[in-house]
């Protein structure tokens, strides 16, 4: 095995010196960050508070806001009526996403005890879906089983029930909104952070070095002779 | 995630960000203080989101005054970084409006003792050489009319104000933000990857470049 490079503190923290990092460039990340996570009213203060122009119009992640949080309340109509007046063309352009809004729109209505209306929603809108794609037909299947038990929380397929399918759905809302105004649908901070744990990762194959292993402190680690 | 981005926030003074921020989303201000920083960082929060609307108003005068009256010890040294950013700062001010004459008044009043330091040469050199243009925004030396520079002031001010907390444990802590340290940790990594590597690794880390590639991130 070759040796790895040996970096001293003091060598590796002249070349963090050396990096050039403008703030205006930090500042895009973080507005970048509050405006894809939705976050309207703090992307509106760090507008004032900063200067930095929001990378998207601000009225429209109201607009995307209230979509999820339709969907997180469980208001599944009343999401599919507001993603068809932002553009009529994101659910006609995304069938696995209608679909997951209409299986979540049976989940409520189990939830809700509406057992017929439940059996004729699944006969009527999710079947018709199977017939297309028979990608689906495990959901469809899985999501008609809950009718099937008195308990159905805890059935088999009880964690249908749970808060964490709504945000799955919710989050599937808002990335095909983001996607469909043509705007990056995750945020960039996450996928840098990413970045640099590889980048470390990759590093520590070739050399020895102050690591940063905490990424919430930033703080340097000595490096392990 | 969401810890980097109120420790940024909180380490320039973005404090009505935050305080948006910390209600909408499920971040608990006190969870944060578990690492040392979060506690550092609030210090004089409220006074350098104040000195930071002054100086991004173009209203030198306020922040000087308020230094004066907040933390004195940060303006005390005349020949000090600080106070040399400030005058320069109040200068280009009276340039953007148009006040030739008093932009002159003061140049010599408070400008010109600098022109020795040789730290401060570039920025002397560019701040005098507004007055040679008739339009000073079209020139080499119009950056120091856009907003950019009042930030850099702004940061330079916060940065000393921080530096003033009696309870400081880690002077080069408050200087750098979290997140500045990572993109230099991230850029370093790369570099040194590629330049210890047999064979092409491919590109190197360059925020700046990063950002102005991709077609639309911002």
């Amino acid at each position: 095995m070759s040796t790895r490079k040996m970096i001293i503190r003091d060598e590796w923290e002249r070349k963090l010196k050396e990096v050039k990092i403008r703030k205006e460039d930090m500042n895009r990340l973080i507005m970048n960050f509050l405006v894809t996570e939705g976050y309207v009213d703090a992307a509106d203060k760090f507008r004032l508070e900063s200067g930095t122009q929001p990378d998207i119009d601000l009225a429209t992640i109201t607009d995307r806001m209230a979509v999820k949080m339709a969907v997180q309340s469980g208001n599944v109509q009343d999401a599919i009526e507001k993603i068809n007046d932002l553009n009529p063309e994101i659910l006609d352009t995304n069938p696995e996403l209608y679909f997951h809004l209409q299986q979540q729109k049976l989940i409520e209505l189990i939830r809700m005890g509406k057992i017929e209306e439940a059996l004729e929603f699944a006969q009527e809108e999710l079947a018709p879906r199977g017939e297309e794609n028979p990608g689906f037909l495990e959901e469809i299947e899985k999501t008609v089983a809950l009718l099937a038990f008195e308990d159905v929380k805890n059935s088999p397929y009880g964690e249908l029930l749970d808060m964490s399918q709504r945000v799955k759905t919710a989050s599937e809302v808002n990335a095909a909104i983001l996607t469909s105004q043509s705007h990056e649908k995750d945020p960039k901070l996450p996928s840098l952070l990413k970045m640099l744990i590889w980048a470390q990762n990759r590093l520590d194959e070739k050399a020895i070095y102050p690591r940063i292993n905490d990424l919430s402190t930033a703080k340097l680690e000595e490096p392990a002779v | 995630m969401a810890r980097i981005v109120r420790s940024y926030l909180l380490h320039y003074g973005y404090q009505d960000t935050l305080e948006s921020f910390e209600n909408a989303s499920e971040v608990n201000s006190s969870s944060a203080q578990v690492n040392g920083f979060g506690g550092q960082l609030e210090y004089a929060l409220n006074h350098r989101k104040v000195l930071r609307q002054f100086i991004n108003s173009g209203d030198i005068d306020s922040a000087f005054q308020k230094l004066r009256e907040w933390y004195p010890s940060v303006v005390q040294d005349d020949n000090s970084v600080v106070c040399f950013l400030l005058h320069s700062q109040r200068f280009i001010e009276h340039i953007r409006r148009g006040e030739l004459e008093a932009a002159v008044i003061y140049g010599r009043a408070h400008l010109a003792k600098y022109y020795n330091n040789k730290a401060f040469s570039s920025l002397w050199t560019d701040t005098a050489a507004l007055l040679a243009y008739g339009k000073p925004s079209d020139s080499s030396v119009g950056y120091l009319l856009d907003s950019r520079q009042r930030e850099f002031v702004a940061d330079a001010i916060n940065s000393a104000v921080l530096a003033t907390n009696p309870n400081l444990k880690d002077q080069e802590g408050c200087m750098v933000s979290c997140l500045e340290k990572l993109l230099r940790q991230l850029t370093v990594c790369t570099l040194e990857r590629r330049s210890l590597a047999d064979e092409d690794q491919g590109e190197a880390f360059f925020l700046h470049r990063d950002l102005n590639c991709k077609s639309r991130l911002a």
